[in-house]
C-alpha cells in the first residue's frame, strides 16, 4: 500500500470486532442489545460488556479484546463528559487507533464537540438500524 | 465479513516481549495492548501466525501457566464461577487470564460473546486479562486458535489461564486434551443431559463442580458423580473430586480453588500425573503437526489431474489409490529434502 513497508508487514483480513458498552448510570439497555444485535447479523463478532461501566472498564475491555471499533449508548445526558473520557481512556492503554462512535439522546448541538474529542459517529433514537449497521461498516474499511 | 489490516510482526513481537514500549503508554499496558493485536492474528490468519509464534523476540520469553479448563452444560454458570474464581485467585497473589469462547453463527460468522458481562469485578485489574472468542465453526468447545492464543497469553507470565468453553451438550471436547486441569460444570438437575453427554469429557474431567445448589437439591447428582469418580480413581492416584457450589451465593469456591491447587501439586510430584501431563505435550505436537500437514494435504489434493478426480467420480477408481500415490509421492520428496523447511 505504502512505500515505507518494513520488513515483518503484513495484511490479513479479520472478522471485525465490537464493543457495545454503556457508560454512566442509567439502565436501558434495550437499544445497545439491539444494535448489538444488528451487528452480530451482519457478521462481526459482538462483545457486550453491559450498564454502569467506567470509562476506563470500557477501554480496559476494549484493549484487551482487540476490537475494531467501540460503540457507547447513553441516555442519561452525561455524554458530553463520559464519551470524550472512554477515547481518552484509550488513548493511554495504547488503544487510540481504536474509533469510538456514540449513540442516544444527543442534542444536534453536542455533535460539534463530541466530534472534536474525537467520537467519529453519533446515532439518535430516529436512526434506522441498517443505516447505523452501513455506516460502522463504512469505518472499520476506511 | 471480513475487513483487512495490517501489522508489523517485528515491533508487534518486541512490544509483547517489552523490548520496545508503545508511546505515551505504560510499559505493562503497552505489552497487553499487543498481546491483543497478536490474538486477532492468531484468530484470522493461523498462517500467519504460525510465522510469528517463531518470532525470535518472543523464542526467548517461556511460560509457566496453568491452565484451567471450565467446560459443561450451557448456562450452568461457567462465566459466573469463573469471575469467582479469578477472585480467588487474585485474593492468592496469583496473575490470571481467562478465554472465555462462545458459540459463533454458523451462516454469517457474527456473534454475541457474552460470557464477559458476567466478569465485570475484574475489567480494572492489571493483574487480570480477560479475552472473548467465537468458535469459529469449530465443534470441540474451543476454536482453532485457543492453543495459540494460551501459549501467546502465557509468554506475558501469567499463573493461572482459565478457558471457558462452549456450553457443551453432545459434542466433543477438546478441552481435556487443552488444559492442565478440567473442570465439569453440571447443576443439580443435569442427570438427563449427562446421559446424552459424549463419554469423553464425563469420564475425563480431573474436578467435577455441580452448581447452582441454591436452586435445589443436588444430593442425587452429587452422588451419581461420586460413584463416577471414585470408579476411576481406583488403584490412581487421582480420585477427580465433586463438589457442590453455589456462585449465587459463593458456596463451595475455597474447596474449588483448593482442588485446581491439589491437581497442580498432583502433576507436579506424582510420576503418574506427571505421565499424564507429558501425553498432554504429545498431543499438542502432534495437533499441530497435523494443522501443518492439513495446508501440505490441501495443495497437494488441488493438484491431482482433472483426469484422476474424474475416474473417482466415475467409480472407475478408489480414492484410496490416488491417496496412497500422493503420501508416497510426497514422502519421497521429504527424504530428498525438496519440501521447504517451513514453506508458506
Ligand atoms: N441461582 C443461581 N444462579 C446462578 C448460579 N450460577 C450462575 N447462575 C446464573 O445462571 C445464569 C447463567 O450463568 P452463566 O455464568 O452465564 O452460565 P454459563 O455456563 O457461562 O453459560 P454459557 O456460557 O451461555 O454456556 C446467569 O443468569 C447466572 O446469574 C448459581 O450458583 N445459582
Ligand atoms: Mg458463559
Amino acid at each position: 500500500m505504502t512505500s515505507t513497508l518494513k520488513i515483518g508487514d503484513v495484511t490479513f483480513s479479520k472478522i471485525p470486532r465490537v464493543l457495545i458498552a454503556k457508560p454512566g448510570l442509567d439502565g436501558h439497555d434495550r437499544g445497545a442489545k439491539y444494535v448489538a444485535k444488528a451487528l452480530r447479523d451482519a457478521g462481526m463478532e459482538v462483545i457486550y460488556t453491559g450498564i454502569r461501566q467506567t470509562p476506563e472498564d470500557i477501554a480496559a475491555a476494549a484493549v484487551q479484546e482487540d476490537v475494531d471499533i467501540v460503540g457507547l449508548s447513553l441516555l442519561s445526558g452525561a455524554h458530553n463528559e463520559l464519551f470524550p473520557r472512554v477515547v481518552q481512556a484509550l488513548k493511554s492503554r495504547g488503544g487510540a487507533d481504536i474509533p469510538v462512535f456514540g449513540g442516544g439522546i444527543i442534542p444536534d448541538a453536542d455533535f460539534a464537540d463530541l466530534k472534536r474529542a474525537g467520537i467519529c459517529a453519533i446515532f439518535t433514537p430516529g436512526a434506522r438500524i441498517d443505516d447505523i449497521v452501513r455506516e460502522i461498516h463504512g469505518i472499520l474499511e476506511s | 465479513m471480513l475487513v483487512r489490516r495490517s501489522l508489523d510482526l517485528n515491533s508487534l513481537a518486541s512490544q509483547i516481549s517489552g523490548d520496545t514500549v508503545l508511546e505515551g503508554v505504560e510499559p505493562w499496558a503497552s505489552r497487553v495492548r499487543a498481546l491483543s493485536k497478536a490474538l486477532s492474528l492468531l484468530e484470522n490468519d493461523p498462517w500467519l501466525a504460525t510465522r510469528f509464534l517463531q518470532h525470535p523476540a518472543l523464542a526467548k520469553l517461556s511460560t509457566n501457566a496453568r491452565v484451567v479448563g471450565l467446560t459443561g452444560l450451557p448456562g450452568a454458570g461457567k462465566s459466573t464461577l469463573t469471575n469467582l474464581i479469578v477472585g480467588r485467585l487474585r485474593k492468592l497473589g496469583k496473575s490470571v487470564a481467562v478465554l472465555a469462547v462462545d458459540p459463533s453463527s454458523t451462516d454469517t460468522g457474527g456473534a454475541v460473546l457474552g460470557d464477559r458481562i458476567r466478569m465485570q469485578d475484574h475489567f480494572c485489574d492489571p493483574q487480570v486479562y480477560i479475552r472473548s472468542m467465537g468458535s469459529r465453526g469449530a465443534l470441540g468447545g474451543v476454536s482453532r486458535a485457543t492453543r495459540g492464543a494460551i501459549r501467546l497469553i502465557g509468554l506475558l507470565g501469567y499463573d493461572y489461564i482459565l478457558v471457558e468453553t462452549v456450553g457443551i451438550g453432545q459434542s466433543e471436547s477438546e478441552i481435556v486434551s487443552i488444559a492442565d486441569t478440567t473442570t465439569l460444570v453440571l447443576m443439580p438437575n443435569s442427570g438427563d443431559d449427562i446421559q446424552l453427554m459424549k463419554a469423553g469429557v464425563l469420564q475425563m474431567a480431573d474436578v467435577y463442580v455441580v452448581n447452582k445448589c441454591d436452586l435445589s437439591n443436588p444430593q442425587r447428582m452429587l452422588s451419581e458423580l461420586r460413584a463416577n469418580s471414585e470408579a476411576r480413581g481406583r488403584g490412581n492416584e487421582w480420585t477427580p473430586p465433586v463438589l457442590a457450589t453455589s456462585a449465587a451465593e459463593q458456596q463451595g469456591l475455597d474447596e474449588f480453588v483448593d482442588a485446581l491447587q491439589k491437581h497442580a501439586e498432583y502433576e507436579h510430584d506424582h510420576p503418574e500425573g506427571r505421565a499424564i501431563k507429558r501425553k498432554r505435550v504429545q498431543t499438542e505436537i502432534a495437533t499441530n503437526l497435523l494443522f501443518i500437514l492439513e495446508r501440505e494435504v490441501q495443495k497437494m489434493v488441488a493438484q491431482v489431474p482433472d483426469a484422476e478426480v474424474n475416474a473417482v467420480q466415475a467409480g472407475q477408481l478408489p480414492a484410496m489409490v490416488v491417496a496412497n500415490r500422493l503420501f508416497t509421492e510426497a514422502f519421497a520428496m521429504v527424504q530428498q529434502g525438496k519440501i521447504e523447511k517451513n514453506s508458506t
